[in-house]
């Protein structure tokens, strides 16, 4: 157990020292995925450490480490998710909101601009006249997302 | 060997939960999802326990336990919740299956807004419990709830990373 704890450890001085980067390039109005780094260090320290358990201590900080980073990604990017604004909306009027009223919380530029400004950014998609075409790496990433909704039996998403 | 053990016995149980999940979202759809999945996460995780503890005798290697909930929910929240309810995934879908012509903003605005995607996800809070829905209003449960609190942690992260 010993082992576990001290990459339970590890992990915190990896997670105090990712917000301190971050915190120190959003200073310099800068957002990068460089902040992650100490995570990808902590993996290195942990696996100097082990010692009765290696496998599932490297495991353990491993996925700990991947499960955090999946997590905080929304608001590492500054989204906050509809859901969450529904929720919000509805928890500061206790008395109930009609689906009208809801609506106004959420609005198009926000949901869709920015999304498809991101998705032109990481290159899945490109604007050609004035019209929205998925990329080969977009259109393979598309391929498998449907074949997986199909998998599963879902819809639409969103 | 508790060490490969508790390796052998998280992937395992990921195995299950991974055929398992199919299974019921095929014959359920979204309906209640986040319900289902917990239920289906915790029974797996008690019945794996008690058959490692079993096995090994060893109760180091309930270890497995807390892995095996990294597993599960390193997938949920990268893959299956994604897929699920993403904005981003649903642009990128809408805007493949319009082929190599593509489709316009206006289009496309038309297929998905606001309004669609507040149906979609009060349909989705309702079936699951967190929101009731009575004399044309939608409100709160009185209670807390999984989903509300990771709410809460997203909130506190969103300041955390301003």
């Amino acid at each position: 157990m010993t082992d576990i704890a001290i990459s339970f450890g590890v992990f915190v001085v990896a997670f105090m020292s990712h917000i301190g980067f971050h915190r120190f390039l959003r200073r310099r109005s800068k957002r990068s995925l460089v902040s992650f780094v100490p995570f990808a260090i902590g993996l290195i320290v942990v696996i100097l450490l082990v010692d009765t358990l290696p496998l599932t201590t490297i495991f353990f900080y491993s996925f700990l480490s991947i499960f955090y980073c999946i997590y905080a990604m929304s608001p590492f990017l500054g989204d906050e998710g509809p859901t969450a604004k529904i929720l919000s909306a509805l928890s500061t009027h206790p008395q109930g909101l009609t689906e009208n009223r809801l609506r106004s919380v959420l609005s198009d530029v926000e949901i869709i601009d920015k999304r498809i400004d991101d998705l032109i950014h990481s290159g899945w998609i490109t604007k050609k006249d004035s019209r929205f075409i998925s990329t080969h790496r977009g259109g393979r990433i598309a391929q498998w997302i449907l074949w997986y909704r199909s998998v599963l039996r879902i819809g639409r998403s969103g | 060997m508790p060490d490969l053990s508790i390796i052998a016995g998280s992937i395992g149980m990921s195995i299950i939960f991974f055929l398992l999940h199919i299974a019921i979202m095929r014959n359920t759809g979204d309906r209640g999802v986040m319900r289902w999945l917990l239920l289906l996460f915790f029974i797996i995780a008690i019945i794996g326990g008690i058959i490692e503890l079993v096995l090994t005798s060893n109760p180091i290697t309930l270890v497995s336990i807390p892995l095996y909930f990294l597993m599960v929910f390193s997938y949920v929240l990268a893959i299956f919740g994604i897929t699920l309810t993403s904005v981003r995934i649903q642009l990128l879908t809408t805007i493949y299956q319009a082929g190599s012509l593509g489709i316009s903003y206006r289009q496309m605005q038309k297929k998905y807004n606001r309004k669609i995607l507040l149906a979609n996800r009060l349909k989705r809070l309702t079936s699951s419990g967190e929101v009731i829905y009575e004399k044309g209003v939608y409100q709160l449960r009185g209670r807390e709830s999984p989903f509300r609190i990771h709410v809460a942690i997203q909130r506190v992260m969103l300041d955390l990373y301003k």
